[in-house]
């Protein structure tokens, strides 16, 4: 059952036209043209109750417009946008009690207030009954560690303080359905991992469909199983990671590290583009120190089979199989600007 | 908080102080004179003070907090709350308002003394102006929310602000009493909606309305009410439709 539905959504925003110069700016004064930008530019997609969905995209590629559409802040240029039931624009003040909204640049909290007056206004504001406000505010201490500053002002928050406080304020009403804009921006490595870990949980015991847009990948990599990738306002990719890893890049890396003894005879066999590397989609990134990076591609050599032959001619010591990082991936798509779904 | 207490004194001095040097000066044109066209010396101190004192009250607080919510993107979260945006914004106001009431009492027995403000004229003169102050009041933060609106199209209302701060003090007859202006820039006045914000409930105040004139006095400020309620409705509608938030 799909609880967020858009069909060929476009929102076009209109500037005036500047010219440069400064007859120019006189000029932009008294001519009525128009630069017409589509930051959305047909996005079609679903999702169903309780999906943690990624949504990926370079600045300016139209993920926070698409999020204010589904806020219904922003009102589509044409194209048809449902929210858990409702039209977000035409029903703003309704569908607000059925998310959460953090955009992790800016706080929704009260600057000049210690921060637990902010949990009880949107408590009040969100009708949420004492017992259950006091149970949700106990787990998320927990989950959290928000006691420390549960009665400093928001504005003597650091910025993983904030970021934690932001998301609780957007839970603490135990919406359907949670938009969260980058909201490991700008945080060290233990409160990213703070904020994950509270997504997750969420997302599992809540059974909350948020979607998640952020430029951290590893933020998809850990909690995502699927990905929309927008780009110049277009969906390039709806699908999971694996998929978009395994059409993307197929390739996999074997580090391998032979015993002593057997580092010489390698490292001349290697380097002397002996047998060893005489497999279909197999190659040498680097070598050293008795250490040898090979770059293969599964569907030609299986792993089994390459660290087998390796291991019948030299005795190894140790090997580990990584995939390829996810950055690398995502910058490729970008370069080729098309689809290969 | 502190900040914030200290900014709200600072307030009460500033009035203190222009109530202080406008009395110093409308003493001096008097000149020795008891009564000039008609008007006692004293009645125009007091004017003034309670003029002074009123327009800090009515301070329309929307017109600055639309700006800053427009301007900073804010106005995102605003709209993602399950609150009206102009009740929103009125709590906001009806709030600030409230912060200053300690200082107004803290105000009030300083402007007695330094100023020279008087009791309203009679008891009666005091309820009628309690009324016609609140209607004031909503004259004052409608025009004060309509300049604001401004900003969804503008986002830049400071200049907006800062004339109609300046013009609404001048034709409230808060530096001049509007009784000394030329006969056209009365009729000027009496066009605007800045009378209807001030003048009328301190004149009220001052017992200068005759008591026929007093339900045609109260009826302008309740039409001028009416009136910026709809233009700031229209408005928002429009406002609405076409927002486009900052940033992001």
């Amino acid at each position: 059952m799909s609880i967020i539905r858009l069909d060929n959504v476009v929102k076009e925003f209109r500037s005036p036209k500047r010219h440069p110069g400064l007859t120019g700016a006189v000029r932009t004064l008294f001519t009525r043209q128009y630069d017409i930008k589509q930051a959305v530019a047909g996005i079609s997609f679903s999702l169903d109750a309780g999906e943690l969905v990624g949504y990926l995209g370079e600045n300016g590629a139209g993920k926070s417009t698409t999020i204010k559409l589904l806020t219904g802040i922003l009102v589509p240029t044409s194209g048809q946008i449902e929210v858990a039931g409702l039209v977000p624009w035409k029903a703003r003040e309704r569908n607000t009690l059925n998310i959460g909204v953090v955009f992790g640049q800016r706080s929704q909290l009260w600057w000049d207030l210690p921060l637990i007056e902010s949990f009880r206004l949107v408590a009040k504001m969100y009708r949420v009954e004492r017992h259950r406000y006091e149970r949700n505010l106990d787990r998320f201490r927990e989950l959290l560690g928000l006691d420390e500053f549960l009665t400093v002002p928001v504005r003597q928050l650091s910025l993983g303080q904030r970021m934690r406080s932001d998301l609780v304020a957007a839970m603490l009403y135990n919406p359907r359905i949670n938009y969260l804009d980058e909201p490991t921006i700008g945080l060290d490595v233990l409160a990213k991992e703070q904020v994950r870990i509270f997504i997750e949980e969420m997302n599992r015991e809540q059974g909350a469909t948020i979607v998640l847009t952020t430029h951290d990948l590893g933020d998809f990599e850990r909690l995502c199983r699927r990905v929309l990738l927008i780009d110049r306002g277009k969906l390039l990719y709806d699908g999971s990671l694996e998929r978009l890893q395994a059409e993307y890049a197929p390739h996999r890396l074997l580090v391998v590290q032979f015993v002593p003894e057997a580092i010489a005879r390698a490292q001349a066999e290697v380097l002397g583009a002996a047998p060893m590397i005489d497999m279909p989609g197999v190659e040498i990134m680097k070598q050293e120190e008795g250490k040898v990076w090979l770059r293969f591609d599964p569907t030609a050599t299986p792993a089994p089979a390459l660290i087998a032959s390796i291991a019948a001619r030299y005795p190894i010591s140790d090997l580990a199989i990584a995939e390829p990082d996810l950055e690398p991936v995502i910058r490729q798509i970008y370069a080729e600007r098309r689809v290969r779904v | 908080m502190s900040r914030l207490w200290l900014n709200l004194a600072f307030q009460v001095l500033r009035i203190l102080l222009r109530v202080c040097l406008l009395k110093v000066i409308w003493t001096a044109v008097y000149a020795g004179q008891g009564v000039v066209d008609g008007v006692a010396l004293g009645q125009v101190i007091a004017f003034i003070t309670l003029a002074q004192l009123q327009v800090w009250v009515m301070s329309p607080l929307v017109a600055d907090y639309i700006r800053e919510r427009v301007r900073e993107g804010k106005i995102a979260l605003d709209l993602a709350r399950p609150a009206p945006f102009l009740g929103q914004l009125l709590a906001h106001q009806l709030g600030g308002t409230a912060s200053l009431l300690p200082f107004v009492l803290l105000a009030v027995p300083l402007a007695f003394e330094l100023g020279g403000l008087v009791s309203p004229a009679s008891l009666a003169a005091g309820l009628l102006y309690l009324v016609s102050f609140v209607l004031g009041y909503f004259v004052s933060v409608l025009i004060g929310l309509v300049i604001g609106l401004v900003g969804f199209w503008t986002l830049q209302t400071q200049g907006v602000i800062a004339i109609y701060l300046y013009v609404s003090q001048f034709f409230t007859g808060a530096l001049v009493p509007l009784g000394f202006f030329p006969a056209w820039l009365r009729r000027v006045a009496d066009l605007l909606p800045f009378q209807a914000q001030a003048f009328i409930p301190l004149s009220l105040y001052m017992g200068n309305v005759a008591p026929k004139e007093i339900p045609r006095a109260l009826g302008v400020q309740l039409v001028w009410v009416v009136v910026l309620i709809a233009i700031a409705w229209l408005m928002w509608r429009r406002a609405i439709r076409r927002v486009v938030i900052q940033g992001g």
